[in-house]
């Protein structure tokens, strides 16, 4: 099946080792746009930069000519051991400069500006001096770089910590943003000291895109302008048409922000 | 207030589940900072042993999902991850599973836990693409005796060898995702040795008699042609070793040291 799709995305590290992934992904590029998302680069640790992972990227990269390269604002490291996992960061000073400067090394390693997306949370620290859309905001323009708005990890994020969602789009200059992320999320109840349960919603990319999520989704398209869209789903895999069924609801809410007074449309 | 540093160590390592100081620098709201912890705690236990179980489908069958959760429980904080790329994660299980305590009485977990992490290594190492192999053979004839017994070759990085006094290979297959489960492995079938590599894009793995796993063994330890041909008829006088060397050359199995 070929399908429609304008961009594909690919998790960088699934391709560091060559072989069929790799292959594959190459097959991929004859046909449709790429975008290299890595999960790995640990950009906000404060160990140095890991220079084996940024020789693979930069290898990666030459190799695959894609049209975006992203990662997380979020660290995964510290002390040489690994998480694998997006953990957040404090919204300081401290970790603003830190980071800022770790993307522009990146950046200038690549020789290309990078994206920094968004990731869901389940904590924040009583250390941080602004939000998290402050701080996204103040690294884009910071650093040069490029911001992958997760719409979905924005709902989960604001539900978890109960900030208002369209305030943080509204703290992002659109003209950072290059690319757009959807994926579906899953509900957990975590039990309060007080016998009560708490909501927690977990970035699962396990299920379809949400109602309020395609909702938030048309508020950035209609604020940010249309953008470059992935839908993620990484478990429970539907079949391929089902999942290129939601990127045409994804197309569908990009065309029509780009005519929302159409009245014929 | 912590700096960035000494904020990502405690939480770190309250994830490994080593210290208590994470929870201090969490904001409280609506749920307790441990509970938060807990969260991101679980996602990793939980992510990690997913990934060994990708990784060790054999020793996962092997030993049945609840040991192998908590053998990777115990794995993940002796041997946590030291990579970004996740598909790094793992290399030290087999003899892990070696020093298990709980694992001592099945002997041959170790082994199946090394052919496991054999194919996932081939699987993410870029192959060397074969060499003209006719070429090869007839540069090699071309030299004067002495020299040719002394060159050199290897193994290609995206192929692996594992030998074991169990029946590793059979156990694989009795124990692939379409054989049937129920299968069982005569243990008295003996050491088993294999080769893992990749065919056509795909990862093969295979069977070895003794004499070919002599001569590709040596040449894995950097031997010469002589050393290989006298290793493989070492075990088997009748073998064919010429044969051998030169279908692995078509083959890219071994390339030039």
């Amino acid at each position: 099946m070929r399908p429609r799709v304008a961009l594909v995305e690919a998790t960088s590290e699934n391709c560091f080792g060559g072989g069929r992934h790799l292959d594959a992904l190459l097959e991929v590029r004859r046909e449709h746009a790429v975008s290299l998302h890595g999960v790995g680069l640990s950009i906000g640790s404060t160990d140095p930069l890991d220079e084996r992972h940024l020789v693979r990227l930069a290898a990666l990269v030459e190799r695959v000519e894609p049209a975006l390269v992203s990662d997380h604002l979020c660290w995964s490291s510290v002390g040489g051991i690994y998480a694998n996992d997006l953990l957040p960061l404090p919204y300081t000073e401290e970790a603003l400069a830190h980071v800022a400067e770790r993307v522009e090394r990146v950046q200038e390693r690549l020789g290309r500006r990078i994206l920094v997306e968004n990731v869901s949370s389940y904590l924040e620290y009583s250390a941080s001096e602004m939000s998290e859309c402050e701080f996204l905001a103040a690294l884009a323009q910071r650093a040069g770089c490029g911001v992958l708005l997760d719409v979905n990890n924005v709902y989960v994020s604001a539900a978890n910590h109960g900030f208002d969602a369209r305030t943080y789009l509204h703290a992002i200059a659109p003209e950072s943003v290059h690319e757009v992320h959807l994926a579906g999320y899953s509900v957990n109840l975590v039990r309060r000291d007080d016998g009560s349960d708490a909501q927690i919603l977990i970035d699962t990319h396990s299920r379809p895109v949400s109602e309020p999520v395609w909702q938030l989704y048309r508020d950035a398209i209609r604020l940010l302008g249309p953008k470059p869209t992935i839908v993620e789903w990484d478990a429970d895999l539907p079949p391929l048409a089902g999942l290129v069924a939601e990127a045409d609801k994804a197309e569908r809410w990009l065309r029509e922000a780009h005519a929302p007074n159409d009245a014929s449309g | 207030m912590p700096t960035l540093r000494e904020l990502q160590v405690d939480v770190l390592d309250a994830l490994i589940g080593r210290s208590g100081r994470a929870a201090a620098h969490v904001a409280a709201s609506g749920l307790l900072p441990e509970r938060r912890l807990d969260i991101y705690r679980n996602n990793l236990f939980q992510s990690l042993t997913e990934a060994l179980a990708a990784v060790y489908p054999t020793l996962d069958k092997l030993v049945g999902r609840g040991f192998f959760r908590t053998l990777a429980h115990a794995f993940i904080v002796a041997h946590p991850s030291r990579s970004g790329n996740v598909h790094e994660f793992g290399a030290e299980l087999p003899e892990f599973v070696a020093r298990f305590d709980a694992a001592r009485s099945l002997a041959y977990l170790p082994d199946c836990a090394r052919l496991d992490w054999a194919w996932h290594a081939v699987f993410h190492t870029e192959a060397a693409p074969p060499l003209d192999a006719a070429a090869m053979l007839a540069q090699i004839a071309a030299l004067p005796d002495a020299a040719r017994a002394g060159v050199r070759f290897a193994l290609q990085p995206a192929c692996r060898l594992v030998a074991s006094p169990y029946p590793i290979f059979s156990i694989w297959v009795a124990n692939r995702g379409d054989a049937d489960g129920a299968a069982q492995v005569d243990l008295h079938l003996g050491g088993e040795q294999v080769l893992v590599a990749q065919q056509g894009g795909e990862v093969a793995v295979e069977r070895l008699a003794n004499a070919e796993h002599a001569l590709l063994d040596a040449f894995a330890a950097g031997g010469s042609l002589g050393e290989a041909f006298g290793a493989a008829l070492a075990a088997d006088p009748g073998f064919d070793a010429a044969r051998s060397f030169a279908h692995h050359l078509a083959r890219g199995t071994v390339m030039r040291a």
